[in-house]
């Protein structure tokens, strides 16, 4: 049993991590602290669902879809919303907060409260000796490492990627160099949101899918960013490892309810010991 | 927006106070001309949720600090009247201030780690702190009753007269010691760790501990508030604790102008009585509170209070900068 919670926690971990990484990235480039990044996963998670039960859409190209449509609305949304409030950390954190709040009232009443699932993408499940995983966690682990790596190549050697570094690392100097910083700080929203997304949809048919769902993400994803040092790709995947590791254990050992209490223990701590995170300061 | 200077009154009495007082006037003998209980009760609420709000408004408006779980303050108020009546029968006082002690213990818990750093670790660990609360008195039903809450606790005052005049009596003394702190030595540094934490601390002030005790402040305030919602109502319930209810209150404020001290009131009255009254936006409140606040922030800064202040200049004594 031990060794199935380990597994699955590690799986499951893989997409905390992707989850992370969009906050990481939002914060780490933009400055923008997005409290409406739950949402997002949320949403990604209700798109995806009208595509493949509603719409019967094939579930890959439905998860498609969801991307290009979380990181236009992603775009749209920095460019309404957060553009005019950059300024000020305050504005950002509110503004976001009722993005939070009205995206999800949007759902409520575009979806129902009701508790919904989709179908797997893959059915079945994989078993070696006593453990069993199921393709679909499996399937949600792949796909969330390839794109954290694709998204960590695209960083290194890409033109943009080599820009949204600067970035983070100097405003100032980019602005000077030439760098449209408006046009970047656009496309790491846009990324960031998809990645929430991303993360709803390739959970979508293992957990049930609410209006709601988003808080805990939402903190998780902080939590994670706190622990694994801002900016930190390494401590992001860690600390996804780490709280996917635990949150299944909590659940498990303790009772589902109390998931919440992890990331805030977890940031707590971190605050306490070592508030600039674990895992140093390598910047993407 | 949050550079809106802080224009509590220079000791002379200016026509908004005027109006003010006449309007308390007012307020104090509408209970012997309006035979309706019911909209009694919504004032009270409406006091309650002022006060409430205000107590956001000075860690946020004053102070430059977001408290994204402020109902915790408020709830963990109101839970520790339901928990004490239980066993024990002690004097309301006594449990107002016990409700604001404790709420004080708990801005100290999250406080303490996420204050001493600046940028948005408070708000994020409060935002997570509420939730914990909130997941706890919907998870242990043996204690906290789950949904349904703690009922049955006694009244302290049981006529709704009395209980007008005594939220109106919380509401005063509320808006008088805010004024008199923000008129002090003390409350002036707090102010100043809005404008430029960095020059403060330059300053020698000493922001960690002034952060610290202004969040205990705010918390005292919150969770006196949510003992006398406890008592006024006679139940608690998880949605005390809920982040609908840190949202209400952000709205009330933003809709009344952060940082504004009066902002609040009138954001207050008019959040809750389209609320009491207005039955049919009910299931769209919160997405119109959203919509609401995000307007203003992208286009009037100063909420309600900012933009009469912009037209009449009267609330303007003596700043001549009201942005």
């Amino acid at each position: 049993m031990v060794l199935q919670i380990l597994i699955s926690g590690l799986l499951l971990g893989g997409i905390y991590a992707l989850m992370g990484l969009g906050l990481s990235l939002t914060l780490g480039v933009m400055r923008i602290v997005n409290l409406a990044h739950g949402v997002f996963y949320a949403l990604g998670s209700f798109v995806i669902y009208s595509f493949v039960v509603q719409a019967k859409v094939n579930s890959f190209l439905a998860l498609f879809f969801t991307f290009i449509i979380l990181f236009f609305l992603g775009i749209f949304v920095e460019r309404i919303l957060l553009k005019p409030v950059r300024e000020s950390e305050m504005n950002v954190m509110i503004v976001t907060f009722a993005l939070a709040i009205f995206a999800e009232q949007c759902i409520r009443l575009g979806w129902g409260v009701m508790y919904r699932s989709t179908p797997p993408f893959f059915k079945g499940e994989l078993k070696i000796g006593e453990v069993f995983v199921d393709y679909q966690r499996m399937l949600a682990f792949g796909m969330g490492m390839a794109i954290i790596f694709g998204l960590l190549v695209a960083l290194k050697k890409t033109k943009l990627g080599k820009a949204t570094r600067l970035v983070q690392q100097n405003y100032e100097m980019a602005m000077l160099l030439g760098v449209n910083v408006n046009f970047i700080s656009m496309v790491v929203y846009g990324t960031g949101v998809a990645l929430a997304a991303l993360a709803g949809c390739l959970l979508a048919p293992l957990y049930l899918i609410f209006p709601a769902m988003g808080w805990t993400p939402l903190l998780m994803s902080f939590a994670i960013v706190i622990l694994g040092g801002m900016g930190s790709i390494l401590g992001t995947v860690i600390g996804g490892f780490l709280f996917g590791l635990t949150t299944l254990l909590t659940s498990y050992y303790i009772s589902s309810g109390m998931v919440n209490v992890v990331p805030f223990l977890a940031m707590i701590v971190t605050l306490l010991i070592r508030p600039g995170g674990f895992f140093g300061k390598e910047i993407f | 927006m949050l550079k809106t200077k802080v224009s509590i009154g220079r000791g002379r009495i200016s026509i908004p106070m005027v109006f003010a007082i006449g309007l308390l006037g007012v307020m104090m003998v509408l209970p012997f001309l309006v035979q309706k209980q019911y909209l009694l009760h919504v004032i009270i609420l409406a006091n309650i949720l002022a006060v409430f709000a205000l107590s956001w408004d000075l860690l946020a408006g004053f102070m430059g600090q977001l408290n994204l779980g402020h109902s915790m303050f408020f709830g963990i108020g109101a839970y520790t009247i339901g928990f004490i009546t239980m066993a024990y029968r002690i004097p309301p006082v006594l449990g107002l201030l016990l409700g604001g002690l404790i709420s004080v213990l708990l801005s100290l818990v999250v406080g303490i780690p996420c204050l001493r750093l600046r940028g948005p670790y408070y708000a994020i660990a409060t935002l997570a702190f509420s939730q914990v609360l909130f997941t706890l008195a919907m998870g242990l039903p043996k204690l906290t009753g789950s949904e349904e809450g703690i009922t049955k606790i006694p009244k302290f005052i049981t006529s709704i007269q009395g209980n007008y005049y005594f939220s109106f009596f919380l509401l005063v003394v509320a808006v008088i010691a805010l004024n008199l702190l923000f008129r002090s030595k003390f409350g002036k540094k707090l102010i100043s760790l809005r404008e430029d934490e960095r020059l403060s601390e330059a300053a020698g002030i000493d922001t960690s501990t002034y952060k610290i005790i202004g969040a205990a402040m705010s918390a005292f305030l919150a969770g006196f508030m949510g003992a006398y919602n406890c008592y006024y109502h006679g139940n608690v319930t998880p949605d005390m604790l809920s982040i609908s209810l840190t949202f209400s209150v952000v709205a009330v404020v933003v809709f009344g102008g952060v940082g504004t001290l009066y902002g609040a009131i009138p954001g207050a009255y008019i959040l809750t009585f389209l609320n009491e009254y207005l039955y049919f936006i009910m299931d769209y409140r919160l997405l119109i509170y959203a919509l609401v606040i995000m307007l203003i922030l992208l286009y009037s800064s100063g909420g309600l209070l900012g933009l009469l202040r912009e037209r009449l200049k009267v609330f303007n004594h003596g700043n001549t900068s009201s942005q």
